[in-house]
């Protein structure tokens, strides 16, 4: 679920998965962890069953206006994605959250393909660190790098993220991912 | 009473009320919306007589640009529950400890200069250091460094007090027999206390 | 275990659950196609060695406030962490070149969440904002073939890049576009501005150019300073030009400041206010001028040596009599001597005011009068300049040390610093002044030499293409902005807008196109100061480019290969072999300019000189070897050249008052009966910084006014207020203060207009309220004359 979160939260979903999209979705809910991810699934079949009536390219296009006036702009956004905006003491990107971000990921090799062009506080790029923590769940550094990871970084700004999420998103599909992202990050956080 | 006394001489007559000491400061550090270890009262005051169509001025204003004053008798530190508010031997400057501070907000309370600012976000409570890591390496504080017309000064006390003199007995500021500040004031000509003139309002 | 009781709060979850979901889920990214995750990577992080520590790189803010200051960038593992100032030693001839607050307030707007991040293409209607993300191969592609497209419909003249400035830099994209043009066949050129044209136009009628300032080290000189409607403390008008104030103040000079607002220069530095109803500058001028001549304070001698036109005896040749300054003012034709009394009601200023300034001004000598840019920001803005420098004359002020030529003028090229530029040549040869640009989308085809046209009877063609780089002067510091917005929006008359911005600005949402630049830590390039200041400042490149940002010569570079310009474009040059060729210039100017590779890692040079300019000195000392570059050779402050312009009543021969259309005397005050000005606040340059909380925290958006005016319309302290006049309406909070003249309000210019569905601006951006209507000499902008009527807005 982890990687579908960060795919959806990088990138406005194309036209060309749209159906596949829908059909993913109308299959929910599934067995839910926590009650917020249990309304995110219902929210996002919600979304599937009136989606279904409408064209997939009008619908990507409709998900990608949502998700510019989100996550990307132009101008102010109703959720930045960033850790920094609602960590760092000035509001802005690249803040010592985010350097804090940057040397753990580097501690496990991992980094961005050209460094300093974008924070590497996106909620996708910490899911996915997450998920990489996750699946190195043997290793004792690995897995306590990820306690941390989920209680400094994560675990520290994804509630009033979901809450902007969940009420500047115009489509149910936004919406939806909100409680299913808080409630995946609190189902990861009580997986030891 | 510290071996050596640091503290500010700030030249109010030509300060310019452009804020850039208390930008400085809080790109130094890192201070959010909210908080300022420095900042800039506007005072302002007077009226006019309006004869015709002739308009007569008796109009006053002036800035007083204020960080912690690094009190001999801080009423921060007195109420401090924690201790994590000390007032160092060596050069008297008043620090908070990050790592004992609660954040239970007395010192913001008791401070007459509203000099602590509370950090929601680590909840403790930070405010000017006079920068003394900065002094430690020879440079001079940030707002110092920073002011565009030099009026800004930081050192021993009394060596400031013989440079410029100076004095705390500033209109609208608070009587400085409360806490006894280290800072010193060259005064704005409208800013000397005993003026008769009409009562000022002061805005941060 | 996967249970029932997973639902609640707090119940056991374990990994099983989540990877059911994912089996499911995970299908989604699988068949994404080409929807990969383009995160994290292994093997592309350097641990380098001493990667913790800090780098100190320095650069410059050059942002257009006339000032340009040293900003330093604390460099942790590609981060800008903190930013500090000028740190070399502060002596007194090469004084620190500190930052104010909004330099110091950066890296809050490098790092702004707001940045432009990608290239972006119009989806919805012209000016609703509505963007789509796309590469910059496809803007790039979609630029060339609209400029090949606009070539062969209409020609170059279509084509128009408006006034901009918020990238000051050599290598600006201004800078490179305009070469690209120029190569690509040629552009509708523009002359003017928006800060001084008027006083542009007054002071090379007058002295012949606009070079007439001093250094302002020569301040310390005088004795008696009038700084008339001069706001360094906020506006900067040059690093360290209120420094150089507080130095005069010390050494002695008693300072003036006329303004309708108790400024904080004011505060800082006056040992007397006098506010003065805006527009009337020229009534205080004139009783001043009739105080000396009464009270025989005039330096005749002077006038006789070096001044065209002061009294009948000095007349050009066939003159009508009573045709002189002197005549005018002592009232010998018109019957009205333009004594302290009658200005009195004009000016707002007791008559015993003016006389005892006036007294004071004609007996201390050297006295320097040194004026802002806001006393001819008005209708009639070219008469204070002619003004002034007449009253100087008058007192034998020009051309001494201690003393200025009364207008506002920089140094000049005499001793700026010699610099190369990005070559450009520009292959049209029609122009029109900056603030025509609105009148040329609507009737260009109709505008002739009468509105400011240069190159040619008529354009040919009107505006059809319009790139707007790094500047808001596109609709929001562009006057009358409900106007324009309507115009921009039209796709049939402008159809093609490009723009180059940092955030999304009010001009911005009119884009077609819609390009991410970068800051000055994202690039390499140098910056001069205009006004003053004798130094030339590296800005380093200190971080990468964030987001998809690009460099104005990357990005130029990239559209000129497709217009199959490359070669011509760069000649070979990266952008910082265009920087060498530049500092190879100022080398040969100044043999001891530092070499590249010094200047860069310094950041700075600063020239020094053994005395202080001081304006026309040579041509005050030796009359007969050095003549001022005016057709006459004389100070006139009588034109030849004016008359033949056979429009005395807006264009006279001499400096005079004229009442301003939207004055405190036009009878359109009955419906708004307050003046409105604008001021350059210090939390912004121009429209710059808008945006940063932190700016917004040091000095919010809000209207003066005086509680005079507040008491009577039932407004206190911190109300929300609605100003507005028959061009548009804004909300904003409202300061109620005495530190602004009865009668006059103020709104900061410079805030984005944020216009609700109503079309009520929101924000209080000035130019809601401000006209269209260009001063009749220079066509320049009156953006201070201005009616409004102010309400108590109550929703609060």
């Amino acid at each position: 679920m982890g990687r579908f979160l960060a795919t959806v939260l990088r990138r406005p979903p194309a036209v060309s998965w749209q159906p596949q999209l829908q059909e993913l979705l109308a299959e929910l809910p599934m067995e839910p962890a926590n009650p917020e991810m249990a309304q995110g699934a219902g929210l996002l079949a919600d979304y599937a069953r009136q989606a279904h009536e409408r064209a997939p390219a009008a619908e990507a296009d409709l998900l990608r206006q949502d998700f510019m006036a989100l996550f990307e702009g132009p101008g102010p956004m109703s959720a930045p994605p960033w850790e920094s905006v609602y960590r760092c003491e000035e509001q802005v990107l690249f803040g010592p959250c985010t350097l804090d971000v940057r040397q753990a990921y580097r501690r496990w090799g991992l980094g961005l393909p050209e460094p300093g062009r974008e924070p590497e506080d996106h909620i996708a790029l910490e899911l996915e660190f997450l998920l990489f923590l996750t699946e190195r769940g043997s290793d004792p550094g690995a897995a306590a790098e990820r306690t941390r990871f989920l209680r400094e970084h994560l675990l520290a700004w994804i509630r009033p993220f979901c809450d902007l999420l969940e009420h500047g998103a115009n489509t149910l599909f936004y919406q939806g991912m909100a409680r299913l992202l808080l409630g995946y990050v609190l189902a990861e956080s009580m997986i030891p | 009473m510290a071996t050596q006394q640091l503290g500010f001489h700030v030249d109010m007559s030509v300060c310019l009320g452009c804020r850039t000491c208390t930008i400085a400061c809080k790109d130094k550090n890192d201070l959010e919306v909210g908080q300022l270890y420095r900042k800039v009262i506007e005072v302002e005051g007077g009226d006019y007589t309006v004869t015709g169509k002739a308009v007569i001025p008796n109009v006053f204003a002036y800035w007083i640009s204020i960080s912690c004053n690094h009190c001999a008798e801080p009423r921060c530190l007195q109420n401090c529950p924690t201790g994590a508010i000390t007032k160092r031997e060596q050069d008297g400057v008043v620090t908070i400890d990050q790592d004992v501070c609660i954040g239970c907000r007395y010192c913001t309370w008791s401070c007459p200069y509203d000099a602590p600012q509370y950090n929601p976000a680590k909840g403790t409570t930070g405010k000017c250091n006079l920068c003394v890591d900065l002094i430690e390496k020879g440079r001079e504080p940030a707002c110092v460094a920073a002011c565009p017309v030099r009026a800004i000064h930081v050192g021993p006390i009394a060596e400031l007090k013989k440079q410029f003199g100076g004095t705390m007995q500033v209109k609208s500021l608070p009587d400085p027999a409360l806490t006894k500040p280290n800072s010193l004031y060259t005064p704005h000509r409208d800013a000397v206390r005993g003026d008769a003139s009409a009562a000022p309002t002061a805005r941060r | 275990m996967t249970t029932d009781r997973d639902h609640t709060p707090g119940g056991q979850v374990t990994r099983r659950t989540l990877l059911k979901w994912g089996a499911v889920l995970s299908g989604a990214a699988a068949v994404s196609g080409g929807l990969e995750l383009s995160g994290l990577r292994s093997g592309t992080a350097r641990a380098a060695a001493g990667d913790k520590d800090v780098t100190i790189v320095p650069s410059a803010c050059a942002h257009n406030c006339g000032g340009r200051c040293v900003l330093k960038a604390h460099v942790k593992n590609g981060t800008i962490t903190a930013i500090t100032t000028d740190d070399e030693p502060d002596t007194a001839d090469a004084p620190q070149l500190r930052a104010c607050m909004r330099g110091r307030s950066y890296r809050t707007r490098v790092y702004h969440p707001d940045r432009l991040k990608y290239p972006m293409k119009r989806v919805g209607k012209r000016g609703e904002g509505k963007f789509e993300r796309i590469s910059w191969d496809e803007a790039l592609t979609t630029i060339a073939e609209q400029l090949k497209r606009v070539k062969t419909k209409y020609g170059h003249e279509a084509m128009y890049i408006p006034y901009g400035t918020g990238n000051a830099g050599k290598l600006s994209e201004g800078n490179c576009m305009r070469r690209l043009l120029g190569l690509f066949g040629g552009y509708l050129g523009a002359y003017n501005n928006y800060s001084n044209a008027a006083n542009t136009y007054g002071t090379n009628y007058t002295v012949g150019t606009e070079n007439t300032g001093s250094s302002r080290e020569d301040l310390a000189n005088s004795r008696f300073i009038i700084l008339w409607g001069f706001n360094p403390a906020e506006t900067v008008f040059s690093t360290n030009t209120s420094y150089y104030l507080r130095r005069a103040k010390e050494a002695g000079a008693k300072i003036v400041v006329i303004d309708p607002r108790y400024s904080d220069t004011v505060v800082a530095f006056a040992d007397q206010w006098i506010p003065l109803r805006p527009t009337t500058d020229n009534a205080l001028i004139n009783a001043i001028a009739h105080v000396l001549i009464t009270e025989k304070l005039v330096n005749q001698a002077f006038l006789d040596k070096l001044a065209l036109g002061y009294d009948e005896e000095h007349l050009p040749e066939g003159t009508p009599k009573g045709s002189s300054f002197k005549s005018y003012i002592l009232g010998e034709t018109d019957g009205t001597p333009k004594s302290p009394e009658w200005a009195e009601p004009i000016t707002g200023i007791p008559a015993a005011t003016i006389r005892k300034l006036a007294r004071e001004y004609g007996a201390v000598k050297p006295a320097a009068i040194v004026m802002g840019y806001g006393p001819q920001r008005h209708a009639y803005g070219e008469q204070p300049s002619r003004g002034l420098i007449t009253l100087q004359a008058m007192t034998g002020n020009i051309g001494v040390a201690g003393g200025s030529t009364g207008a506002m003028g920089w140094i000049g090229y005499g001793r700026s610093p010699k610099m190369g530029a990005l070559p450009a040549i520009n292959p049209v040869k029609f122009s029109i002044p900056v603030f025509l640009f609105t009148d040329a989308i609507v009737r260009g085809t109709e505008m002739t030499a009468a509105d400011g046209v240069k190159g040619g009877d008529r354009l040919p063609v009107n505006i059809k293409l319009i790139l707007n780089l790094a500047g808001n002067a596109l609709l929001n510091q562009h006057a009358d902005i409900n106007k324009t917005a309507k115009t921009l929006a039209d796709e049939s008359k402008v159809e093609f807008i490009v723009v180059s911005e940092q955030f999304l600005t009010p001009s911005a949402r009119f884009a077609d196109i819609l390009l991410p630049a970068t800051t000055w830590f994202e690039r390499n390039d140098i910056a001069t100061p205009w006004a003053w200041g004798d130094y030339v400042l590296f800005q380093n490149k200190a971080i990468e480019p964030l987001h998809e940002a690009k460099s104005a010569y990357d990005w130029v570079t990239l559209l000129a290969d497709k217009l199959g310009l490359k070669d011509k474009f760069t000649e070979g040059k990266t952008d910082e072999d265009w920087l060498r060729f530049m500092v190879e210039d100022a080398r040969k100017a100044w043999p001891d300019f530092p070499t590249y590779e010094g200047f860069k890692q310094r950041g700075v040079y600063k020239y020094k000189y053994p005395a202080p300019y001081v304006a026309f000195k040579q041509q005050v000392e030796e009359p007969e070897k050095f003549k001022f570059p005016t057709p006459s050779g004389k100070i006139e402050i009588y034109s030849p050249a004016l008359v033949k312009l056979n429009n005395p009543k807006e264009i006279p021969a001499i400096p005079k008052y004229i009442e301003a259309w939207e004055g405190p005397a036009d009878p359109l005050t009955a419906k708004y009966p307050l003046q409105c000005i604008g001021w350059h606040y210090k939390r912004r340059c121009h429209s710059i910084y808008d945006n940063v909380p932190w700016m917004e925290e040091a000095a919010r958006q809000e209207m003066w006014m005086n509680p005079i005016d507040a008491t009577a319309r039932g407004i206190s302290d911190g109300d929300q207020v609605k100003v507005f006049n028959d061009r548009g309406t804004m909300v904003l909070p409202v300061k109620v203060t005495p530190r602004i003249m009865p009668g006059v309000t103020a709104v900061p210019q410079g805030a984005w207009w944020t216009p609700d569905s109503q079309g009520i601006d929101r924000r209080g951006s000035l130019n809601v309220l401000t006209s269209q209507r260009p001063t009749p000499l220079a066509k320049a902008n009156p953006q201070h004359t201005n009616l409004v009527q102010v309400e108590r807005q109550n929703a609060r």
